[in-house]
C-alpha cells in the first residue's frame, strides 16, 4: 500500500517535472505535446521508482543492498510482489477491470448505432469512442491470458519456484496502470480518434489525446516485450528434471510460441508510434506526404506487429481450450507433435502475411499474390489445431462443467471466424468487404471467439486452483448459454451488414440497414449483461464457494498436483517429470514424482480418480 | 569469457585476440569507406563487409557461442 | 539444460543467485528484441528516402565516430577480460576509457546533429531519417555509458570477481550490441548513397 501510494506521488511528481522543465526551456504553453511527452517519460519512470524499482534495482546500483518488504494477504495484490501467482491474479484482475471498461464502450457504441441518424454521439464523439473501445480491447487481448495464466501457470506447469526474472515480472506488471492512466487521460487533450491502429495522416494532426495515446500503448508495447523475455527465459532454463520439451503441457508450448512473436515483432509496433510521435512533436516527415514522407510506411510497420499481435492474441487461447479439452475428455491430447509444429509454425508464418490488411491501401499490385498466399497458408497449422481439439473430445469421456462447456463453444466460434477470414484473405472477395461491418463481425468472432472465450475457459478452469474454491457449475453454464446465444445474434447480423454496404468506423448508416442493426445492438445489451452474471458468479464463488481442493478436475499436470492455491514456492519438494502430461487412459502412466514428499502422497496423477478415466480406445 | 584460462598468460592471450579483432574491423571499415566514396552505387559491395563486420563482433566480441550452451563464462 | 532450483531459496534470493544461463539467454533475448527495433527504423529510412543522401555530408566526422566506437570496443573488451581474470586495475582503467569514449561519441553525435541542423533540416526527408536513426543510436550509447559507470563504480568496490561478474559480461555485451548496430547504421546513412 505505501509503495503503490509513494508510486503515485513519484509519478504525479516526475510528470510535473518533466512537464515544467520542458516548458521552461523551450517557453509556449504546458499543454504543449513536447512537455506532455517529457512529463510523461519522467513521470514514468518516477511511477516505477516509487513502485519497487528504487527499493531494489536502483539500491543495488549504488551497491546498497535491496530493500524487502514483509507483505502477506491481500496487500501483497497492491504491492510490488515478485511472486509470479500474485502478478498473475494482479494482471487477471486488471485486465477484467479492463475488459469491462471496454465492454461499457462498446454498449455506447451499440447505443448510438442502433438507430440511422445522429444520436447520443456527434461523429467526433463517436469516433472517439470507438476508438477507446478498441485498443481497450486489444490490450485485453493481447495481455490478459498471457499475463495472468501465463504468470500463474507457467512456472508451476514446468515445475520451476518461480519465473527467471521475478523483479522484471513484477516491473513488468506495474507498466501496465501507467498505460490505463494514460489512455483514460486521453480526453483532457482532446480524445483521439483515429481508431486503434492510428493510420497517419490523420493521427499525426488529430488531436492531443493521441499523443497520448503513443506513449500509453508504447509503454503496453515495452510490457509485453519484457514479459515475453522473461517467459521464453522462463521455460527454456527453469524446467524441472525429466522436463523435455517433449513433455511440456500445451499451454507452455502455446505461451512459448506468443511470447516468442511479442518479443520481438512488438518493436515495430513501438518503432511505427515513435515515429507518429516524432512527426507530431519533432518536426520529422516520416508519414507526411507533401513533403516526401510515405503514410503507408506506417501500415507496414503497423501491421507487421499487428497481425503477429492477433496470434499472441489466440495462441495463449488455443493452448488454454486444448488443455482444457485434454483434461475434461480424459483423453491424451491428440497429435501432440503435430500441434507443436502448428504453433510454432504460426509463430513463424505470422510475420509474412501483414500486408492482407493493406490490399485497398494502394501498395504495389505486385505484393497481392504472395500475401494472399501466405495469408492462406496459416489456415493449414491453425486447422491442425482445431482439428486435434475435435479429435480429443472424440469418443473420449467427456465431463460437461463449465470449463469443457465453454471450450466447445469456442471450437464453433473459431471456426465461424475462421471461415469468414478466408473471403478477407483473399484479394478478389477483400476489395469488397474491406473496411466494411463485415470485418467487424470477422474480427469479433476469431478474437473475442477465439481469445475472450478461451479466456473464460481458463478463468473457470483454473479459479479452483487459483482461490481454492468451486464455482457454481449451473450459473456458469448459464453464462455461458446466454453469452454465446447473445453474441451470436449480435454479430451474425453484422456479415449482413457488412454484405450490404454498412461502413465501419462511421457513426451513421443507410436507413435500409437499420432493422439488423436494431437487432444487433439489443442483443449487444443481453452480452453485455451477461457479464454481470460473470461478476456475480466469480465474486460469489470467491467469497463463499465450497472448497476446491488440490484437484477437483483430476488432471495430471503440475499445477494440479500442489494445494489450492499453490504455496509459496510452489513445491515442497523437487518435482522430478517422468511422462508426458497427458497420460489418461494408459495404464501406470506416471507424469511426476515429488522427492520429498510423504509415500503415497500425490505424486501420481490419478488416472482413475473419480470413474472418469477414459476406458476406450 | 568462454576460455577458462586465468593468471596473467591467460589474459594477454586474450586480449591478444581482442586487438587482432579490433584491427581487422578498422581495416575492413577503412575499406569499406573507400569503396563507398569512389563507387558509384555501392549498396551492394557494400553487405558483405556489414555481414563480416558484424559476424567478427559477435563472434569473438560478444562471445555467440554461448548461445550453444547457454552455460558460458564461470559456470 | 533444466535448472535445478532449491526450493528453500527465498524470492530474494533466488534473484540474487548467480544463474549465468538464464542471465545471458535473457540478455540475448532483449538483444535480439532490440535488433528489431533498430531494423524497423533502418527499413524506414529506406522506405521514405531510398539510399539516397545529400551532398553536405561530414563523412571525416562519420569516419572519426566509427573508428571512436570501435576503439571503446576494444576497451571494454579488455574491461571484461580483464575482470575475467581478476585484474581489477586493468579492469577500472579500461572502464573508464569506455566510458570517456563513450562520452566523446556523444560529443561527436552533438557536433553532427548541429551541421545537420543547417544542411538537411528535420523536415526533410533525410533529415527525418538521420535524425531518428542517429538519435535511436545515441540513446543507447547514453543508456550504455550509464550502465558501464553503474558497474564501473560497483567493480570498484569490489562487488565482482572471476567467478563472479555476470554485470561486467552483460554491460560489455551490451556495449558491443550497439557498435553493431552502429555497423548496419554507419552505411546505411552515410554510405549507401556512393560518392
Amino acid at each position: 500500500m505505501r509503495q503503490l501510494l509513494r508510486a503515485v506521488i513519484f509519478g504525479i511528481l516526475g510528470y510535473l517535472i518533466g512537464a515544467i522543465l520542458t516548458w521552461l526551456i523551450r517557453g509556449g504553453s504546458l499543454g504543449d505535446e513536447v512537455c506532455v511527452v517529457f512529463g510523461y517519460v519522467v513521470g514514468l519512470i518516477g511511477w516505477l521508482f516509487g513502485i519497487g524499482m528504487g527499493d531494489t534495482w536502483v539500491r543495488e546500483w549504488f551497491g546498497l543492498p535491496a530493500r524487502e518488504f514483509e507483505v502477506t494477504g491481500w496487500k501483497r495484490y497492491l504491492g510490488f510482489s515478485t511472486d509470479h501467482k500474485v502478478i498473475g491474479v494482479q494482471y487477471l484482475a486488471t485486465f477484467v477491470v479492463v475488459l469491462l471498461l471496454g465492454g461499457l464502450a462498446a454498449m455506447i457504441i451499440r447505443f448510438e448505432l442502433a438507430q440511422a441518424g445522429e444520436g447520443i454521439l456527434n461523429a467526433d464523439r463517436y469516433n472517439q469512442v470507438m476508438s477507446m473501445h478498441g485498443i481497450l480491447m486489444v490490450a485485453v487481448a493481447v495481455a490478459a491470458i498471457l499475463g495472468s495464466f501465463g504468470n500463474y501457470l507457467v512456472p508451476i506447469m514446468i515445475g520451476a519456484d518461480d519465473m527467471a526474472f521475478p523483479r522484471l515480472n513484477a516491473v513488468t506488471f506495474w507498466l501496465i496502470p501507467p498505460v490505463a492512466i494514460g489512455l483514460l487521460a486521453a480526453p483532457t487533450l482532446g480524445s483521439f480518434d483515429a481508431g486503434w491502429t492510428a493510420y497517419p495522416p490523420l493521427s499525426i494532426v488529430n488531436n492531443g489525446g493521441q499523443i497520448l495515446f503513443v506513449l500509453a500503448v508504447t509503454t503496453f508495447g515495452l510490457s509485453s516485450i519484457l514479459g515475453g523475455l522473461n517467459v521464453i527465459t522462463t521455460i527454456v532454463t527453469m524446467r524441472a528434471p525429466g522436463m523435455t520439451w517433449g513433455r511440456l503441457p500445451i499451454f507452455v508450448w502455446a505461451a512459448f510460441a506468443a511470447s516468442m512473436i511479442s518479443l520481438l515483432t512488438t518493436q515495430f509496433f513501438a518503432a511505427s508510434l515513435i515515429l507518429i510521435a516524432m512527426d507530431r512533436v519533432a518536426g520529422t516527415v516520416f508519414f507526411d506526404g507533401g513533403a516526401g514522407g510515405d503514410p503507408l510506411l506506417y501500415q507496414h510497420l503497423f501491421w507487421f506487429y499487428s497481425h503477429p499481435a492477433v496470434y499472441v492474441m489466440v495462441l495463449p487461447g488455443f493452448g488454454v481450450v486444448l488443455e482444457t479439452i485434454t483434461h475434461m475428455s480424459r483423453k491424451p491430447l491428440f497429435a501432440y507433435k503435430a500441434v507443436v509444429v502448428s504453433l510454432l509454425s504460426i509463430a513463424g508464418l505470422s510475420v509474412i502475411v501483414w500486408a492482407h490488411h493493406m490490399f485497398t491501401s494502394g501498395m504495389a499490385d505486385y505484393l497481392h499474390g504472395p500475401f494472399m498466399f501466405a495469408s492462406e497458408m496459416i489456415s493449414v497449422p491453425t486447422g491442425v489445431i482445431f482439428l486435434s481439439a475435435v479429435a480429443t473430445m472424440w469418443r473420449g469421456k467427456l465431463w460437461m462443467k463449465t470449463p469443457l462447456f465453454f471450450a466447445m463453444i469456442w471450437v464453433f466460434q473459431f471456426l465461424m471466424g475462421g471461415v469468414t477470414g478466408i473471403f478477407l484473405a483473399d484479394v478478389v472477395t477483400d476489395v469488397s468487404l474491406h473496411d466494411s461491418y463485415f470485418v467487424v463481425a470477422h474480427f469479433h468472432y476469431t478474437i473475442m471467439g477465439g481469445m475472450l472465450f478461451a479466456f473464460l475457459t481458463g478463468i473457470f478452469f483454473w479459479f479452483p486452483k487459483i482461490t481454492g474454491r468451486m464455482i457454481n457449475d449451473r450459473l456458469g453454464i448459464i453464462f455461458a448459454l446466454w453469452l454465446t446465444i447473445a453474441f451470436q445474434l449480435t454479430f451474425l447480423p453484422q456479415f449482413w451488414l457488412g454484405t450490404n454496404g454498412m461502413n465501419r468506423r462511421i457513426a451513421d448508416y443507410p436507413e435500409q440497414l437499420e432493422g439488423a442493426n436494431l437487432m444487433s445492438s439489443i442483443s449487444a445489451f443481453v452480452l453485455g449483461g451477461s457479464f454481470l452474471l460473470l461478476v456475480y458468479i466469480l465474486l460469489s464463488a470467491a467469497i463463499r464457494g465450497p472448497k476446491a481442493g488440490d484437484n477437483p478436475w483430476n488432471a495430471s499436470t503440475l499445477e494440479w498436483q500442489v494445494s489450492s492455491p499453490p504455496p509459496e514456492h510452489n513445491f515442497s519438494g523437487q518435482p522430478t517429470i517422468v511422462g508426458h502430461p497427458y497420460g489418461y487412459g494408459t495404464a501406470g502412466s506416471r507424469h511426476a514424482e515429488f522427492a520429498d514428499m510423504a509415500a503415497g502422497g500425490q505424486a501420481q496423477p490419478k488416472q482413475a480418480g473419480t470413474g472418469e478415466g477414459a476406458d476406450d480406445e | 569469457m568462454s576460455d577458462n584460462a586465468h593468471g596473467a598468460a591467460g589474459l594477454t592471450a586474450v586480449i591478444q585476440r581482442g586487438w587482432f579483432t579490433a584491427g581487422a574491423l578498422a581495416i575492413l571499415t577503412l575499406i569499406e569507406y573507400v569503396v563507398a566514396t569512389t563507387l558509384d552505387r555501392p549498396t551492394l559491395w557494400l553487405l558483405p563487409f556489414i555481414v563480416l563486420k558484424g559476424g567478427l563482433i559477435l563472434e569473438v566480441f560478444m562471445h555467440s557461442s554461448d548461445l550453444k550452451t547457454l552455460d558460458g563464462g564461470n559456470a | 539444460m533444466a535448472m535445478t532450483t532449491t526450493p528453500e531459496a527465498g524470492h530474494s534470493q533466488a534473484e540474487a543467485t548467480y544463474r549465468p544461463a538464464a542471465n545471458r539467454l535473457g540478455l540475448w533475448l532483449f538483444l535480439a528484441s532490440e535488433t528489431f527495433l533498430f531494423a524497423a527504423f533502418i527499413s524506414s529510412r529506406f522506405v521514405v528516402s531510398g539510399t539516397e543522401q545529400p551532398e553536405h555530408l561530414n563523412q571525416g566526422l562519420a569516419l572519426l565516430l566509427t573508428l571512436l566506437l570501435l576503439w571503446s570496443s576494444i576497451s571494454a573488451f579488455r574491461a571484461e577480460a580483464a575482470m575475467a581474470h581478476d585484474n581489477r586495475r586493468l579492469f577500472q582503467r579500461e572502464m573508464l576509457t569506455t566510458i570517456v569514449l563513450g562520452l566523446l561519441f556523444l560529443v561527436g553525435v552533438g557536433i553532427e546533429f548541429n551541421e545537420a541542423l543547417t544542411d538537411f533540416p528535420a523536415n526533410s526527408i533525410y533529415g527525418s531519417a538521420f535524425f531518428m536513426l542517429i538519435g535511436l543510436h545515441a540513446f543507447h550509447v547514453l543508456t550504455g555509458i550509464l550502465a558501464l559507470g553503474v558497474v564501473w563504480n560497483l567493480g570498484r568496490l569490489g562487488h565482482y570477481g572471476s567467478d563472479n561478474h555476470w554485470p561486467v559480461e552483460g554491460v560489455v555485451k551490451y556495449w558491443h550490441f550497439v557498435d553493431l548496430m552502429w555497423v548496419a547504421i554507419y552505411p546505411t546513412l552515410y554510405l549507401f548513397g556512393g560518392s
